[in-house]
């Protein structure tokens, strides 16, 4: 009887507490779980406004290395088209050129694959500080290759000053009053001299240029582009007086007709 | 006994609901790897335009019409050369951070 008793007491105290522990824990456990829930959702837009971050800086340094990508591969397909620069140094700023697309490709591999925001704004970072290197290139070859046009077209004009010489003299042979002609053709020669001597002077500039040189010699740069804006005045000027000679020599007498009609 | 054997049920139970709060903590935030393709640009092939190549034995009017309209057009590609000179000048950065 007494160990039922005892049993009975025990089976009490038991109870109670468990009872005492179990509401405890319940009336704990909601205010718990409520707290877990507010710290669980201010974590995630914590996390969700990381992302957002994360997803907005890869997308402008995609758009932005793509436009790089872009230009610095047309830059390698007009370096192809200058004749007039050596093969030595086309090869090198061609290497040099590809070194830029490589290391950007691989920029863009690294930055897709960063997951912490610190390391992705280094990377991005790394974009805009090698922004000057691409500049130098894009300003360079664009220059080399108008430089390039100029001499193309100094080259023609040289000819057609030739043929009006020949012909003026011809004309001059056949007792024409070429006074006037000879005017425009001494201008003419005047602007090719001056346009050959800018465009020398503008390619000298630009073969020594380096990259690494860059911003510092931004300068020259913006010489070598002034020297072919004077360039292309000159050739505009020299085939100005080119078409004033032609229409000038139109209305000569010719006493040798294959002069003006034919291939000597 | 069925007292006793009803309160270790209670007891068995309220333990099981404490580990299944204890449990519920651990849940962890996995952040999402993003991943772009890698985007390359090859270079375009462009045809290249025929030359006009000046004759310099013919001196016929007719020949040197032809060189000066070729030139002409050599005059036209240089103005489009020396656009492209200033755009590259005037490049801006876009703005990464």
């Amino acid at each position: 009887m007494k160990k039922i008793i005892l049993f009975v007491v025990l089976g009490i105290t038991l109870s109670a507490g468990s009872a005492y522990a179990l509401g405890n824990s319940l009336g704990t456990g909601a205010n718990l779980a409520q707290r877990e829930a507010r710290v669980a959702s201010r974590a995630a837009i914590i996390t969700q406004t990381q992302d957002n971050i994360s997803q907005d800086l890869k997308n402008r340094a995609q758009a932005e290395i793509s436009r790089r990508l872009t230009f610095l591969n047309k830059l390698i397909t007009k370096l192809n088209g200058i004749k007039k620069i050596s093969s030595a140094e086309k090869a090198d700023l061609q290497s040099q050129i590809q070194t830029q697309i490589d290391g950007l490709n691989a920029l863009q591999t690294k930055i897709n694959g960063d997951t912490d925001n610190t390391t992705l704004r280094a990377d991005v970072k790394s974009i805009i500080s090698d922004y000057y290197i691409f500049l130098f290139f894009r300003v360079k070859v664009n220059l080399l290759a108008a430089t390039d046009s100029t001499s193309t077209t100094l080259g023609n004009l040289n000819q057609i000053y030739t043929k009006l010489q020949t012909r003026i003299n011809q004309a001059q042979t056949d007792g024409n009053d070429v006074v006037s002609l000879n005017a425009f053709l001494s201008d003419m020669n005047a602007k090719l001299t001056d346009a050959n001597t800018q465009v020398t002077a503008a390619q000298i500039e630009l073969t020594s240029l380096a990259a690494q040189g860059y911003p510092g010699n931004k300068s020259t740069l913006e010489d070598a582009r002034t020297k072919l804006k004077a360039v292309v005045t000159d050739l505009k000027a020299a085939y100005k007086d080119a078409l004033q000679i032609r229409q000038g020599l139109k209305g000569l007498k010719v006493t040798n007709p294959a002069a003006s009609s034919s291939a000597h | 006994m069925i007292i006793s054997a009803v309160l270790i049920v209670v007891i068995l139970a309220a333990t099981g609901y404490l580990l299944f709060l204890g449990s519920a903590k651990k849940t962890t935030n996995n952040a999402q790897v993003y991943n772009q393709p890698v985007v390359s640009v090859s270079p375009t092939a462009i045809p290249t335009p025929s030359v006009y190549q000046i004759n310099t034995k013919d001196t016929s009017d007719n020949a040197i019409t032809n060189d000066t309209t070729a030139v002409n057009q050599n005059l036209n590609n240089l103005d489009s050369d020396l656009n492209s000179v200033d755009q590259s000048f005037n490049d801006q950065q876009t703005n990464l951070q």
